[in-house]
């Protein structure tokens, strides 16, 4: 007996032993440590493609982009039968806890918590000088380009009040038990996406690769461009349009039918979704869809559909396949006719193809073009107004003429070449509201009627409750407190 | 009770004397099951004089005259005075005593006498556990025992229930008990990912249960230290014995249906003449003339709701009458188109037996419940093994193990398209269940019956009919729970036992959409699958010492314990399927997406208790207990738990000898500290997560690191008193209070941090409360028996610190100091406006920029406040449980009771839109909707597509979720003795009970068991059920 105690007892503490500090060393398989996420070449460029992750979530650019359409006007949302989706956004009834404002707000802030992450960690990475500068460019233009997203969407437009409050402007990480910074002024934030543009415009390698997801200097400029328009600094908006559009030419017309999600190249800058994002219904291209496969709950009011001469390629964009439509079965991009569906007009412009491979143009050289001819109008030189906006107009419509308009019949022209090239890609709204136009909707489609005047609060969003119950920055002037 | 056993046939001893006339009465002492009881007393009333009886039960008395009553006990059966008649033949048939089985108490790492045990437990015997037509234990625990809640929200088959133990003391961290099955720690919760809801509880056969022990103090649980902090549930599972080998065969059939009705909808019909109605007035109020505002009234509600089941355009006249010669040519009841009749099929079988050297147990199970709901089953194939063997005269070995496959069908849940449920309660009666031709006519499917219709405008492309036909949500589990046992007796006093065990638990799961409707039609179809693999190795060494040195008694108990948790999950997804019907993924033309993960977690522990007593009069308890775990820094990782607690037996001194009556009185209190680890196993690191963007590796930001994170404890008093008195009552009552600290919360941070939240110890949670018990033998006759037994708990959760002074929590809560944890935090209701019959809520008002502290009303719920508005938690709940037995039959009658506590009722507030929703499904309350200025209601004027926003939350569809709900009858009859010889049987019983058979709530039209926040979501609906079985022993 006593050797077997022994014996036992020995186990006992071999068992022990074994239970040393190494045992309650555990480590996450799918994740590193933050610490460890800059510290290679390779982890380097790894985080810096998954800035552009952030981008596709849906609750970000896709959510984004289908708002400013649907409060624009053109466009409306079935009243029934979507799940309520953009319903809400539609009925311009947003609050602080309403709507998709704090899904905006947090991706927004997200994007810019890993750029900062990148711009904090890289000047210390084990990286080439070159490449730490051209990485740092595209960190602080993803920054850019997320602080232009959520400054348009939570402060009045620059050209409306530029000393309106703005959006907290970190450059740096932010620690969640730090005091949030003040709100400051849109101009503020403005300088600050400049400045992050500006940089950028500089050292990003001008070697990189078109059409890759990846931003390019092309797509730099192109920001710049949609900036300084936003700042009605229209020599350099037109300045930098021309650069970004360089290389990347309008396409032939019949391409503006193969469905949009597919990059052209006219294409400055994609965002690229594969099957295996996995996006599911919530992709711009199931909102618009005319068939039954997608939400396919957006449509076209009739005002907007007459916007486009017949003799205008574009307005195939509304043609649908009438088989397809009844029963279901047949080609997608299969052009019969125009067909009224419930609340307005059938949108066949994107393809909701069933792998849900589906790429979206973040930036085409069309819009430059657009900028160029807002910009050169606005600077009273109309024939380069005229000039840039035939551009667009001469690839869309068979036969079409040079426009003799000029002033303001010239401005209202270039708006809505903006409307018929550029719906269905988020710019509607903020078209409105920066050119400090009131937005009537009153066409008999529209189920919820609005008027909204420049400086309204609803043009812009509150901010999210679960923001300021944590960090009490203050709210926009209109909104509940 | 065995003490008590002992003093009164000691003071039998002294009170008797023998008579020498006497004759002889002779019998059988059995059990309710018709064996034998073996040692069972028969002792002449108010004498010493006693035999005991033999093996086989029976006995012979020598009685002299005069005798009047003839006692009966037995250890485990309630006592018995029979009057003594002029024959010579008494049969006995003792009744379990609860009381009386209770004598052993299981414990952390061990068992106790009942009467040496100071701490706070409550049992739960195999009878009320078994029998009862629910898939897993736990849901038979409601009502049994003070300081348990058990809350299951969905009548899912093998749907997860909410336990709680005294009160909630944990925000982010699990607040489920710890289980722990023969001494075993296991794992619990729900592994799915794409069904419904899956109980991994699930997987154990209720039947092979002995008892179930609820561990609720410091003394009692403490010792399990990190893993204790929400309580222990203990369950030992039956054992062989020596002897005889007993068969047991069980079967029973169930039939289920929903338990509580749900609001009134509208027929289709009058859903259909409600919004013409609508359409008519406005027309009316337009200046059209009758007939004209009848032919608006009807092509408005045509095209609005895009339905129309008439066989006619202009189906209504300006009479609001059906025209001539219209008629209505469906109208689709779609709560009855989802629902099954439920049906369970039960069977068992066990053999348990065993000698001096080995004993066994073994059982096979087959349990079969099909949902009241389509596509919503469960069935369950259990095997058990229990071992055990005396190898040596100082080694015993044994193993238990537990094997078991469950197969659950459940349909598509909460707020989705899919959910049949939510589908039923939403869509009106207007939409045809089956497709139609151009003369409204179902089109039939040439593959028999129709084509479903999957066209409405509320939900669009779904049919829950034809999809619970199309689509699968199914999850195959495989559970295994091994352990094997070693223990050495060095001598009398001091021994080791060495214990290791797996827990392994293996689901399949898989979710196919069709290619044709619904979720997959988009992408031809799209099958998931799901693998997730959850191992738990757990090792555990103890050394016991026990010594009696003259009235000193001590138990010295000394160890080690480690556990490894081991979850991996496989998860891959395809598209594009060639045809409807084949849904693996061999066949999808698109590999959408790979996913695998592992996580790890470890916890290693030292352990040791004293327990002492002197005279079996005063106890004195404490241990100390180490654990490490890996969720925690390393500076952080270590947490010591500890416990101290006593117990007085008053009634064993002296100066109460003289009370005859007393047969217990015991005081005993508590303290100790507990800790939670259960968040997830990495929460303190900043983590950057790598996967695929692109095609190309990508990594991101994805968790905020906080170095700072630490055990969340809780620190736990218990102060109690037992009584029993006159062999017949026994209380027990307690006050208990529960200080959780440090509690580990996922906070809400800035969204500028790039996070929504950050792990940290946030909060000081104070539960606490009393708890009762009273149970008592109210009659107890040769052939008639009442046992009655009543619970009460009493709960108040407090928040008693916070980080931030307000954290709200989701949309409906909020976390503030000096409330409790589930406070409602949601706008007011003021009412509808008398003049418009618009809907009204309470803003606090602002003048010039500061709140007077009053409340305004607002037609804008927007700009409504949120005020606290009550707690989910009720007040007190508690159980009324009476078993009665009359010769041959035997009834039993269990009842829950919860008072107090406010839920919501989601599905009133959707059935209330007012037409916001064309083709939504409204209540039969619209009918009390405002019509004219002056109307006083609750309900809203009806209006096309308005935007009052009425069907959002506010205490309008806040009620009191007070209810009784009638848990079990079950009436059984006994075979009688001269009926089983002839079959060659030893005991039957045949039995009919009734589940859920009845609810008195407070508010009517929902089932008011809901989550423990107090919120449905559109789950499906708890059953009750009819059940008839028999029982038979071999």
């Amino acid at each position: 007996m006593k050797n077997s105690t022994y014996y036992i007892i020995v186990v006992l503490f071999a068992v022990l032993a074994g239970c040393s500090k190494d045992f309650l060393e555990t480590k996450p398989h799918n994740s590193i440590s933050e610490s460890d996420a800059f510290n290679s070449p390779d982890k380097v460029d790894v985080a810096l493609n998954g800035l552009y992750d952030l981008i596709t979530n849906t609750n970000f650019n896709t959510h984004i982009s289908l708002t400013s359409d649907i409060k624009g006007g053109d466009i409306l949302v079935v009243s029934t039968g979507n799940y309520g989706r953009f319903v809400t956004e539609y009925q311009y009834i947003q609050a602080p806890t309403v709507g998709y404002g704090e899904d905006f707000w947090n991706n927004g802030y997200k994007i810019i918590a890993n750029a900062n992450n990148a711009i904090t960690q890289l000047p210390a990475a084990p990286i080439e000088d070159s490449k730490r500068s051209d990485y740092l460019a595209e960190a602080r233009a993803i920054r850019a380009y997320a602080y232009l997203h959520l400054v348009r969407l939570f402060s009045q437009p620059y050209a409306v009040d530029r000393t309106s409050p703005g959006i907290p402007v970190l450059d740096r990480v932010f620690k969640y038990d730090e005091e949030a910074p003040s709100r400051g002024t849109v101009e503020q934030v403005y300088t600050f996406i400049l400045d992050d543009l500006l940089y950028a415009h500089d050292n990003i390698s001008p070697s990189r690769a078109n059409n890759a997801g990846r931003l390019t200097i092309n797509a730099v400029d192109a920001l710049l461009a949609r900036v300084y328009l936003d700042m009605e600094n229209w020599e350099k908006a037109s300045e930098f349009a021309k650069l970004a559009r360089t290389g990347y030419p309008l396409v032939a017309p019949e391409k503006l039918l193969d469905g949009f999600v597919d990059p052209t190249d006219e294409w400055v800058w994609t965002l690229v979704y594969r099957s295996d994002d996995n996006t599911g219904y919530l992709q711009i291209a199931s909102f618009f869809c005319p068939y039954d496969i997608g939400y396919s709950t957006f449509r076209a009011t009739e005002s907007f559909l007459n916007l486009f001469a017949e003799d205008d390629i574009r307005r195939k964009q509304f043609y649908v396949n009438e088989n397809k439509v009844a029963t279901g079965a047949g080609d997608f991009l299969q052009r019969d006719g125009i067909i009224f569906s419930r609340d307005g007009y059938l949108i066949n412009k994107f393809y909701f193809r069933s792998d849900w491979a589906l790429d979206v143009p973040l930036i085409r050289s069309a819009e430059m073009y657009l900028i160029e001819a807002e910009a050169e109008a606005e600077l009273d030189n109309d024939d380069l107004a005229q000039t840039a906006l035939f551009e667009v107009q001469k690839r869309a419509i068979t036969g079409a003429v040079k426009s003799t308009n000029t002033g303001d019949a010239l401005k209202l022209e270039i708006r809505d070449e903006r409307r018929k090239e550029l719906f269905g890609e988020g710019f509607r709204l903020y078209d409105i509201t920066r050119r400090k136009e009131t937005l009537v909707r009153d066409e008999a489609e529209h189920w919820a009627p609005i008027v909204l005047a420049p400086g309204d609060h609803r043009n812009i969003l509150p901010i999210p409750q679960k923001e300021r119950d944590v960090s009490g920055i203050p709210q926009n002037a209109g909104y509940p407190n | 009770m065995r003490t008590t056993f002992l003093l009164f046939s000691c003071l039998l001893l002294f009170l008797g004397h023998l008579n020498a006339q006497s004759k002889a009465i002779s019998g059988t002492v059995s059990d309710i099951n018709g064996d034998p009881v073996v040692n069972a007393s028969v002792v002449i009333k108010g004498t010493s004089t006693g035999v005991l009886t033999g093996i086989d039960g029976t006995y012979t008395i020598q009685v002299p005259p005069g005798t009047s009553e003839l006692v009966f006990s037995a250890v485990g059966f309630v006592t018995q005075d029979i009057t003594v008649g002029n024959s010579n033949n008494i049969d006995v048939i003792l009744i379990t005593d609860e009381k009386g089985l209770d004598e052993i108490v299981v414990t952390a790492y061990g068992t106790q006498k009942r009467s040496d045990f100071t701490g706070s437990a409550a049992t739960v015997r195999a009878e009320v556990l078994e029998n009862r037509p629910v898939t897993s234990f736990e849901k038979a625990l409601q009502g049994q025992a003070s300081g348990i809640t058990v809350q299951s929200a969905s009548g899912q088959p093998g749907a997860q229930s909410t336990v709680r133990i005294r009160g909630v003391g944990s925000l982010t961290a699990s607040n489920a008990p710890l289980y722990v099955l023969d001494g075993v720690p296991i794992t619990t919760g729900d592994l799915t990912q794409a069904t419904e809801t899956a109980d991994i509880l699930s997987t154990l056969d209720p039947r092979d249960i002995e008892s179930v022990t609820i561990l609720k103090d410091a003394t009692a649980a403490g010792l399990y230290g990190s893993r204790a902090a929400n309580g222990v549930v203990v369950i030992t599972t039956k054992k062989g014995k020596s002897g005889k080998s007993l068969i047991n065969f069980v079967a029973n059939q169930g039939f289920s249906s929903i338990a509580v009705d749900r609001h009134k909808l509208l027929t289709g019909e009058q859903y259909y003449k409600y919004w013409w109605d609508g359409y008519y007035k406005n027309a009316l109020a337009s200046g059209a003339s009758p007939d004209d505002a009848a032919t608006q009234a009807n092509a408005a509600t045509n095209t609005s709701l895009q339905a129309n089941p008439y066989n006619s355009d202009e189906p209504y006249n300006a009479n609001g009458t059906l025209n001539t010669g219209v008629e209505l040519l469906y109208d689709t009841d779609w709560r009855s188109a989802i629902l099954n009749q439920g049906r369970t099929q039960d069977f068992s079988i066990s053999v348990a037996g065993g000698n001096d050297k080995t004993r066994f147990y073994l059982s096979g199970g087959y349990f079969n419940q099909k949902g009241i709901v389509l596509a919503s089953d469960f069935k369950r194939y259990a095997v058990k093994i229990n071992l055990e063997n005396n190898t040596t005269r100082f080694l015993k070995v044994g193993v238990n193990t537990t094997l078991s496959l469950t197969d659950q069908n459940t349909p598509a849940g909460a707020g989705g398209a899919a959910n049949p449920v939510r589908f039923s309660e939403i869509v009106s009666g207007v939409y045809p269940l089956h497709q139609l031709d151009a003369d409204k006519q179902p089109v039939p499917d040439p593959a028999g019956g129709y084509i479903y219709n999957y066209r409405t405008p509320v939900v669009f492309d779904y049919n829950p009919v034809g999809l619970a036909r199309k689509n699968r949500y199914t999850v195959q589990t495989v559970r295994g729970i091994l352990s094997g046992f070693a223990e050495v007796s060095f001598s009398k006093d001091l021994s080791f036992r060495s214990t290791g065990s797996v827990d392994y638990v293996d689901l399949a799961e898989t979710r196919y959409f069709n290619p044709i409707n619904g979720d997959g039609s988009g992408v031809k179809g799209r099958t998931n699958k799901f693998r997730p693999r959850d191992l738990t190795l757990t090792i555990t060494n103890l050394l016991t010492y026990n010594k009696q040195l003259g009235e000193h008694a001590i138990n010295i108990l000394a160890g080690q314990e480690a556990v490894k948790f081991e979850y991996q999950n496989i998860y891959a997804n395809g598209t594009g399927f060639p045809f409807d019907g084949i849904s693996e993924l061999s066949a999808a033309s698109t590999p959408v997406e790979v996913y695998s993960n592992t996580t790890e977690k470890r916890i290693s522990s030292l352990l040791s208790r004293v327990n002492y007593n002197y005279a079996e009069r005063y106890y004195l308890t404490g241990s100390v207990r180490r654990d490490g775990s890996s969720v925690f820094g390393e500076d952080k990782r270590y947490g010591v738990f500890w416990t101290v607690g006593g117990g007085w037996r008053i009634g064993r001194e002296r100066f109460l000898a003289d009370a005859l009556w007393l047969d217990e009185l015991k005081l005993k209190a508590s303290y100790g500290i507990s800790g939670n680890d259960n968040i997830s196993r990495y929460a303190r690191l900043g983590l950057y997560s790598v996967y695929s963007y692109n095609g190309l590796p990508a990594t991101s930001y994805s968790q905020l690191a906080n170095s700072n994170l630490q055990w969340e404890t809780n620190r736990v008093t218990d102060i109690g008193v037992e009584i029993s008195f006159l062999q017949r009552f026994r209380a027990e009552f307690g006050y208990f209070s529960r200080l959780s600290k440090d509690v580990l919360f996922d906070q809400p941070t800035s969204f500028l941090t790039g996070f929504s939240t950050i792990t940290t110890n946030l909060a000081t949670i104070h539960n606490s409360g009393f708890e009762g018990m009273i149970e008592a033998t109210v009659i107890n006759k040769r052939n008639f028996n009442w046992t009655s037994s009543l619970n009460v708990t009493t709960t108040q959760n407090v928040i008693k610190h916070l980080n931030d002074s307000v954290v709200l929590n989701g949309s409906t809560h909020v976390f503030k100091i000096g409330k409790d944890r589930y406070q409602w935090y949601i706008r007011e209701w003021a009412g509808v406006d008398p003049e418009d019959g618009s809907p009204t809520w309470y803003e606090d008002e602002i003048v010039s920029g500061q709140p007077t502290g009053k409340k305004i009303p607002t037609k804008n719920w927007n700009n409504a406040t949120r005020y606290e508005n009550g707690s989910a938690l009720p007040r007190f709940y508690g159980g009324f449980n009476n078993t009665f037995s009359y010769k041959s039959f035997d009834l039993s009658i269990l009842t829950f009771f919860s008072v107090g506590g406010k839920i919501y009722d989601a599905g009133q507030a959707q059935l209330l839109h007012m037409g916001a929703n064309r083709g939504q499904q409204l209540t039969a309350d619209v009918y009390r909707a405002w019509q004219k200025p002056g109307d006083i209601t609750d309900v809203p004027r009806f209006q096309d597509r308005n935007t009052f926003l009425f069907q959002n939350t506010s205490t309008r569809f806040l009620y009191d979720g007070s209810y009784a709900r009638l848990k079990n009858v079950a009436l059984g009859y006994r075979l009688p003795k001269t009926v089983l010889e002839r079959i060659n049987v030893t005991s039957a019983r045949i039995y009919v009970s009734g589940e859920n058979m009845a609810t008195w709530a407070k508010h009517k039209g929902m089932d008011p068991e809901v989550a423990i926040s107090g919120l449905p979501n559109n789950q499906i609906p708890i059953i009750k059920t009819f059940t008839i079985g028999i029982n038979v022993g071999l």
